[in-house]
């Protein structure tokens, strides 16, 4: 399974959505709800999910979900 | 966001708990204001029918300890709730004397989250066990 697979039961769960589909390019404005509030239960659940840590300034850096992915991946090497 | 640091205090493993009861009274406070005034909750024979002693403790009324845990128990006053899951598994009655115990089980940095494990025990009796989140926001 590769990244953005695992990632996308965990956005079905955030956003409650079993049919949300997600891309590289998927940015929080095509999502409904993806506010700061939900976007702190995304990092928390991505975090435990691949027990990996970002730093604010990471996260702050993304774009899309494809950035998501290329961090998660460096940081599942880093480990 | 900004590059804060939690406080040293906010460690995985922090634990916290306290004692604490209800009443008959406080249950008709409840209901009062939650509305439900289901005879679960204030009526013995009905209660009694429903295979209980007593009336029994509203289980949002139990989960009201998970406010109390982020907005008065934390080493600061600076997390707000943020989320809560909690389980059921026994009946609470009143008077009952109640422990609640809460374990900081995951902190995010990037986020300033934290979620702790709860539970809320009657002697060696779990009655309830859930997850409360809160973002610490100084």
């Amino acid at each position: 399974m590769n990244v953005i697979e695992k990632l996308l039961p965990i956005f079905q769960n955030v956003f409650d959505d079993d049919d949300l589909i997600i891309t590289n390019f998927t940015t929080a404005k095509d999502i409904n709800g993806w506010d700061s509030l939900a976007h702190i239960r995304l990092i928390v659940a991505i975090e435990k999910s691949f027990q990996i840590r970002f730093s604010a300034n990471e996260i702050s850096k993304l774009e899309n979900v494809g950035e998501m992915v290329d961090l998660i991946i460096l940081k599942k090497k880093n480990v | 966001m900004s590059n804060l640091d939690f406080p040293k205090i906010y460690k995985e493993g922090l634990h916290i708990e306290w004692p604490f009861s209800f009443s008959l009274e406080d249950m008709k406070v409840f209901s009062k204001l939650s509305k439900d005034f289901n005879s679960i909750h204030s009526n013995t024979q009905f209660a009694k029918s429903k295979g209980f002693e007593t009336p029994i403790v509203h289980g949002l009324l139990l989960s009201s300890q998970m406010s109390r845990l982020i907005g008065q128990e934390l080493p600061d006053k600076n997390s707000i709730l943020t989320g809560i899951k909690m389980n059921f598994n026994k009946p609470c009655f009143p008077n009952d004397n109640l422990v609640f115990i809460a374990d900081l089980k995951n902190i995010s940095p990037s986020t300033y989250s934290l979620e702790f494990n709860c539970k809320i025990l009657r002697k060696d009796d779990i009655l309830c066990t859930g997850k409360v989140s809160a973002i610490w926001k100084p």
